[in-house]
C-alpha cells in the first residue's frame, strides 16, 4: 500500500508539488512540507474563518487551531475527497467550535430568512466602479457587504465567489446537500448586489423615471408624457 | 408545452443561470424572460457585477502580523512532535 502510494506520488511530484505530494514528505517528518502547505493554504482557511465568525480575533484563532488540528490528523486523511475540502472542513469545524454552536440541525433563522428574495433595487450601474472609487476603498465596500451577511448565506459566499470551490465541494465542506448550499448562495448573491447597488447605481435621468412610472401606469399615459418632455 | 416565466420564478433560479447550471428547457425560458423583462435584465446584470467585482478586488487578505503569529504558532507544534500518527496505517 505504501509502496503503490510512492509510485503514484512520483508521477505527481513531477507536475509540481500538489497538496497530496506535500502531505506524504510531512508525514514522513518533513517539516517543510507541511510549511508549504500551510502557506499555500493560509488564506483560505483564514476567509472561511472569518465568514463563519465575523471577526479578525477569533478568525486568527480559528485558523491557527484548523491547522494544528490539520497537521495531528494527517496520517488520517483518506483522499476521497480533495485536500482542499478537506481541510476547509476542519476550518469550518473549528471556527463552530470557537462560537460553540452545534450544526446537527437546520437553524430555525433560515426559514425566516429565505422569504422574500431582497432585490429591491433595479437601476443599472456605473459602467467602471473603480473610476468612482479607487480600488482601495471598493474593496472595503465588498468586505462590508460580505460581512454584513448572515452567517449561513456568508459561508457559502465565501467558499463560492471569493474561494472559487465548485458547489459540489462547498456543499461537502459546510456539510449540507448542494441544494441548500445553492439557495442559501443566491440569497448571499442577493443580498451582496443589494449592498452595493446603493453605492453603485447610476440615478435614472428625468426621461427613464418617467418611462418607469408609465410601465405601472400604461403605454399611451407614457408616450404622451414623452412628447410633453420632449417639446 | 412552452412555459413562460414570472420575475419571481427567474429570480428563484438566478444563481443557477449565472453559474451556467439548469435544464436548457430552463435556461431558453429565463433569456426568453430576459429578452422582454427590465427589471430582470438589470438584476441579472448587476448581479453578474457584483460577482465581478469581488473577484476584481480580492477580499479579505491575511493581516501580516496574523500571518507571523501562525509561523509562530505552527513552528511551536512542529517542534514538539516528530511525524504524526497513523503513519502505517491507511
Amino acid at each position: 500500500m505504501v509502496g503503490m502510494r510512492n509510485e503514484e506520488n512520483l508521477a505527481r511530484v513531477g507536475a509540481g508539488e500538489d497538496d497530496l505530494a506535500l502531505v506524504d514528505r510531512t508525514v514522513c517528518g518533513d517539516r517543510g512540507a507541511f510549511e508549504s502547505l500551510v502557506r499555500r493554504h493560509e488564506r483560505r482557511v483564514y476567509r472561511v474563518s472569518l465568514a463563519v465568525l465575523g471577526n479578525a480575533e477569533d478568525a486568527e484563532e480559528a485558523m491557527q487551531d484548523a491547522f494544528v488540528k490539520a497537521y495531528r490528523h494527517l496520517g488520517q486523511f483518506r483522499r476521497e475527497s480533495k485536500f482542499t475540502t478537506w481541510l476547509t472542513r476542519i476550518t469550518i469545524n473549528a471556527a463552530l467550535e470557537k462560537r460553540s454552536l452545534r450544526r446537527d440541525s437546520v437553524p430555525l433563522d433560515e426559514a425566516q430568512l429565505a422569504a422574500e428574495l431582497p432585490a429591491q433595487r433595479t437601476e443599472n450601474w456605473h459602467a467602471d466602479p473603480e473610476k468612482l472609487y479607487g480600488k482601495q476603498e471598493l474593496r472595503g465596500r465588498v468586505e462590508e457587504a460580505i460581512r454584513a451577511l448572515p452567517e449561513i448565506y456568508r459561508e457559502a459566499f465565501v467558499l463560492r465567489d471569493v474561494e472559487e470551490m465548485s458547489a459540489e465541494e462547498a456543499a461537502e465542506s459546510v456539510g449540507i446537500t448542494v441544494g441548500a448550499l445553492k439557495s442559501r448562495l443566491l440569497r448571499a448573491r442577493l443580498m451582496v448586489r443589494e449592498t452595493l447597488a446603493a453605492a453603485l447605481e447610476v440615478p435614472p435621468t428625468l426621461s427613464r423615471r418617467i418611462l418607469h412610472t408609465a410601465e405601472g401606469v400604461g403605454i399611451t399615459v407614457a408616450a404622451r408624457l414623452m412628447r410633453t418632455v420632449r417639446k | 408545452m412552452k412555459k413562460t416565466l414570472l420575475c419571481n420564478e427567474v429570480l428563484e433560479n438566478l444563481s443557477c443561470y449565472v453559474d451556467g447550471d439548469g435544464s436548457a428547457e430552463l435556461r431558453q425560458a429565463i433569456t426568453q424572460h430576459m429578452a422582454r423583462c427590465r427589471r430582470c435584465r438589470v438584476i441579472l446584470d448587476t448581479t453578474q457585477r457584483t460577482l465581478k467585482l469581488v473577484a476584481d478586488v480580492d477580499p479579505f487578505e491575511v493581516p501580516l502580523a496574523v500571518s507571523a503569529r501562525l509561523y509562530t504558532r505552527i513552528e511551536r507544534v512542529l517542534s514538539e512532535d516528530f511525524p504524526t500518527e497513523g503513519l502505517t496505517g491507511a
